[in-house]
């Protein structure tokens, strides 16, 4: 089992339209920032190549499309993730609210094993405008982090690359932790599998 | 009382004639002075040969010796009886089924040899400098005849030998030459029999004593799915999968002196020996067809006639050659299956498929599909304006109209005009009067249509569902098409914000045409309140209103539009969930190698195809190619679902990639969704439609397959190992240019728009 194969992280991006889901996924890989990013349709998806703790790893990062409607894919898009980024608007209310059931809708399509223990980690973007326009305060989405089981919270600019490499950081570490601990557990299986063709010893060792 | 004439022994190298047809011709090329005539005879080669080893043979008068001139000459005239009877052993001239069927089991005492022996030299079984030929009965897997008509002169009968790679030539009989034919007519018409053979109706011709002497030798069996095909001994399964159809009935219809009619009588003569070879058992390609015309195994003359163009090209006089080739390729496949036995499901799809369109499907076209699936230039603006009268009214057909823009699509000036019968806002068959009061009156509905919505201030403050979807829509249309000139920043009558507009400015729309979309969306969202407004639906209304460049009218393109493209929005997905599996099975049907290798990548559902069949590859193709796809589309020339084919073109084209070089999930998704803005919109077009064309052969194909299985069936004779081979409806659907509509069910009660 020596020569593995590179290790691949899939992370999936939600949350309501508009609030910037597509623009902190281009901000994190190119490291730019357009206004003309379209309505994203169906899922897109992006590779990116990282190194956490000298260990090399692929992101692949999911970015969705916002509308409910296009939920009832997510099927075939959530299957495998090992980490799942909530993103809202900090000046929309209603993305902040519509957190929880993004997150619940999410175990329940990706039908994960154990829903206590996965992965999440939440976003405010567009903190880059002025002040009175924010809607929902730090302290408000901190609060609700932690009535969700300790998530991470970051606060970003995806216009502005503020803390969108720390946030994805994290993601990496927090889908790393997660994909290390499936090894030892049933859903790891299949995977390896794949590995053992001829060679029918045990895996364990 | 009959008497058994059977000689012990023939006169050495010679065998017994048990029949002989003069002047049957092999046409070899349109023009008759390179008509080849000779005898087909029923030779015996030896004492002792049993009837499978009888041989029969195309004998050209050329290779003939004098001796045997005489001898095959007097077997014409007389037939077995001799001189003082009538015809092969019919001599009563009553009931002639004793001898038309056969004793094929030798049961009786009764033998079918003729009584006055004659012999020639044992035919030659091919020839490297002539055009004899000669087949074992063993040999051969079925006889084709196609008796005269009285629209065609000449009746001939093909014989299809059991090796599918070894071809002869199909054999005319000349009847106004041959001396026994013309005998026997006389004799005939001298002797009213309504119980005689051929009482069916038909003109006797010369090959009628063919098929009834053969039957004395060995059971033929007709063909249920074609007239005049007959098995010759057929096994079980030959006779439960009978053999598809490999001639064209347009054949018949053409007079006999027509032009069209020399090049179908050349494919007709030629096409056993030379045609066919064109194709090999795995794929019929362009290479191939250049190769076996220089090929030096041909005859000079087919050689050369077939490097004619308009040979090359014979295109639709004979129901086109490509498609002859199309089916006769499947054919062999067919019967090499059939040979193997065990024709099950999924296996046969793959190895015909495999063999049909391969892998390499981009070499496995013939010119002639090529040049049918070629792209025209766009239709100008001069060109689409002449197909109008003084009224305004279409002088050509509808069908004409959608051709040319199937195959050209539309230049910009075009457009505009075109697009709005497209999409069916003006209907075909009006004239530039009715549709200008057609036109008045859609204005007016709008308008009124809008001030409702827009005035109706009550429920703008209180309903949540209506402010979602303004919000939503107001999102969604300033992220719209952003880089195309229109769309392009704000108000160009406002200095300030041109070129600095934020997208997220609560400000408000400044861009005229983006409001313009907005207020069109709105409105549709009123117009189809059960579906309302759903991502994607802002993508498929900025390229009408790019064309059309005015509110009321784009909006009734968008609405009609959009009852085709309704099934892509309805809130279950069950309309994109429909055509992405009817897109898995047509992957499966046709590209079977290319499918399970997506299957082995987790890849089976081709769920990468979700956006490009969502907003019909708009976001994968530059706007100028996004509205030519979209008008070849509107046609629904060949299927209402065209774009599937589209899809498909794209996996066939890349599919070679895709199977080489990409074996995990995420690889393949990467490289389907780099391949936006790469797509070559012609090229795809062009595979598009061939695609199609190859898979109505194949669905034609399969239903004859059937039909021969359920014709068997009702038989009681059915081998287990066969089975029908299923064609989905969501296929069969595909062959169909009548539009899919799906409506989305009414929004659940309590909602607060009625």
């Amino acid at each position: 089992m020596s020569n593995r194969r590179k290790t691949i992280l899939k992370v999936i991006i939600l949350g309501d339209s508009g609030v910037g889901k597509t623009s902190l996924m281009q901000q994190f890989i190119n490291g730019k920032f357009s206004q003309q990013y379209k309505a994203t349709i169906g899922a897109d998806f992006l590779p990116k190549d990282m190194t956490i703790d000298d260990k090399q790893v692929t992101m692949q990062i999911w970015d969705t499309a916002g509308q409910e409607r296009f939920q009832s894919l997510g099927v075939a898009f959530y299957r495998g993730s090992d980490c799942c980024v909530l993103v809202f608007d900090v000046t929309n209310t209603k993305s902040f609210e519509n957190l929880q059931s993004w997150r619940d809708e999410f175990l329940i399509q990706a039908n994960i094993k154990d829903p206590d223990n996965f992965p999440f980690v939440v976003i405010g973007n567009k903190i880059d405008v002025e002040e009175n326009k924010r809607m929902v305060s730090a302290k408000k989405a901190q609060a609700l982090c932690a009535s969700l089981g300790n998530l991470p919270y970051f606060e970003t600019s995806a216009k502005e690359a503020v803390n969108v490499e720390q946030a994805f950081d994290v993601v990496a570490r927090c889908a790393l932790q997660q994909e290390e601990s499936l090894e030892y557990s049933d859903d790891y299986t299949d995977a390896v599998n794949i590995h053992v063709d001829g060679d029918n010893s045990t895996c364990g060792c | 009382m009959v008497h058994i004439v059977s000689p012990r022994s023939f006169p050495p190298g010679k065998g017994q004639l048990l029949y002989v047809k003069s002047k049957v011709y092999v046409h070899v090329t349109s023009s008759k002075k390179d008509n080849v005539p000779g005898y087909l005879v029923i030779v015996k080669p030896f004492p002792d040969s049993p009837k499978t080893d009888l041989v029969v043979a195309f004998i050209p008068e050329s290779d003939v010796s004098q001796d045997d001139v005489n001898a095959l000459d007097y077997f014409d005239l007389y037939g077995l009886d001799g001189e003082e009877n009538n015809f092969y052993g019919n001599s009563n001239g009553s009931t002639s089924s004793a001898t038309d069927r056969g004793n094929h089991n030798g049961g009786g005492g009764r033998s079918n040899y003729p009584k006055v022996a004659r012999f020639i030299e044992r035919p030659r079984m091919s020839s490297m400098s002539s055009f004899a030929f000669g087949l074992a009965i063993s040999n051969i897997f079925s006889i084709q005849v196609r008796p005269k008509t009285t629209t065609l002169w000449e009746g001939s009968v093909v014989l299809h030998p059991k090796d599918v790679l070894e071809k002869v030539p199909a054999l005319f009989f000349h009847d106004d030459e041959s001396a026994g034919t013309k005998r026997e007519q006389k004799l005939k018409s001298q002797r009213f029999d309504p119980f005689a053979e051929n009482s069916k109706g038909g003109l006797y011709w010369g090959g009628d004593r063919f098929v009834s002497c053969m039957r004395n030798y060995c059971v033929l069996e007709e063909s249920t799915l074609e007239k005049g095909m007959y098995l010759v001994n057929p096994s079980k399964d030959d006779t439960i999968n009978f053999i598809p159809n490999v001639l064209d009935e347009s054949e018949v219809g053409n007079g006999p002196e027509s032009v069209g009619n020399a090049v179908n009588e050349f494919l007709n003569g030629a096409k056993w020996r030379v045609l066919t070879g064109l194709a090999s058992v795995t794929s019929f390609a362009k290479k191939q067809l250049n190769g076996m015309t220089q090929n030096g195994s041909i005859p000079a003359p087919i050689r050369n006639l077939l490097n004619q163009p308009q040979v090359r090209v014979v295109g639709d006089d004979f129901d086109s050659a490509n498609v002859y080739l199309a089916k006769w390729a499947l054919a062999v496949q067919e019967e090499a299956e059939k040979s193997r036995k065990q024709i099950v499901g999924n296996d046969y799809y793959r190895e015909l498929m495999e063999s049909e369109l391969g892998n390499e499907t981009t070499v496995a076209l013939t010119p002639q599909e090529v040049s049918r699936a070629r792209r025209l230039k766009p239709v100008s603006k001069v060109e689409w304006e002449s197909q109008f009268d003084s009224s305004g009214r279409l002088q050509i057909t509808m069908r004409e109209v959608l051709d040319r823009v199937f195959h050209g699509g539309l230049e910009p000036e075009a457009r505009r005009e075109a697009w709005l019968f497209l999409l069916k806002v003006y209907p075909f068959d009006t004239s530039s009067e009715e549709r200008q009061q057609l036109l008045a009156s859609l204005y007016e509905s709008y308008v009124e249509y809008k001030n409702s919505w827009k005035g109706d201030l009550e429920r703008q403050d209180k309903d949540a569902y209506w402010k979602d979807q303004k919000v939503r829509i107001d999102k969604d249309v300033r992220r719209t098409d952003r880089e195309i000139d229109i769309y392009k920043g704000g108000d160009p009558m406002d200095v300030e914000t041109t070129g600095n507009e934020d997208p997220d400015d609560d400000a408000g729309l400044k861009n005229p045409h983006l409001m313009v979309l907005r207020d069109i969306l709105f409105s549709y969202n009123e117009l189809n309140h059960n579906l309302g407004y759903v991502q994607g639906m802002s993508d498929l209304v900025s390229p009408l209103y790019y064309v059309l460049r005015d509110e009321p009218l784009t909006f009734w393109a968008f609405a009609r539009f959009m009852e085709v493209m309704e099934r892509n929005f309805v809130r279950d997905l069950s309309g994109m969930k429909e055509q992405m599996l009817t897109l898995t099975e047509l992957v499966q049907f046709m590209m079977p190698s290319l499918y399970q290798h997506l299957e082995q990548c987790d890849s089976g559902n081709l769920f990468f195809f979700f956006r490009m069949l969502l907003v019909w590859f708009k976001r994968e193709l530059s706007f100028e190619d996004t509205l030519k796809l979209w008008e070849i589309l509107w046609t629904n020339y060949y299927s209402s679902q065209f774009v599937l084919f589209f899809s498909l073109a794209i996996l066939e084209k890349h599919s070679k990639i895709i199977m080489n070089t990409l074996n995990r999930f995420d690889d393949i998704l990467k490289y389907m969704n780099d391949l936006s803005g790469t797509l070559e919109i012609d090229d795809l077009l062009v595979r598009a439609e061939l695609l199609f064309m190859k898979f109505k052969q194949v669905v034609e194909m399969i239903d004859r397959r059937n039909a021969g299985i359920g014709f068997s069936a009702v038989q009681g004779d059915v081998d287990s190992s066969l089975q029908r081979i299923p064609i989905s409806k969501q296929l069969r659907l595909l062959l169909s240019t009548e539009p899919v509509i799906q409506r989305e069910n009414p929004r659940e009660v309590g909602d607060p728009i009625g």
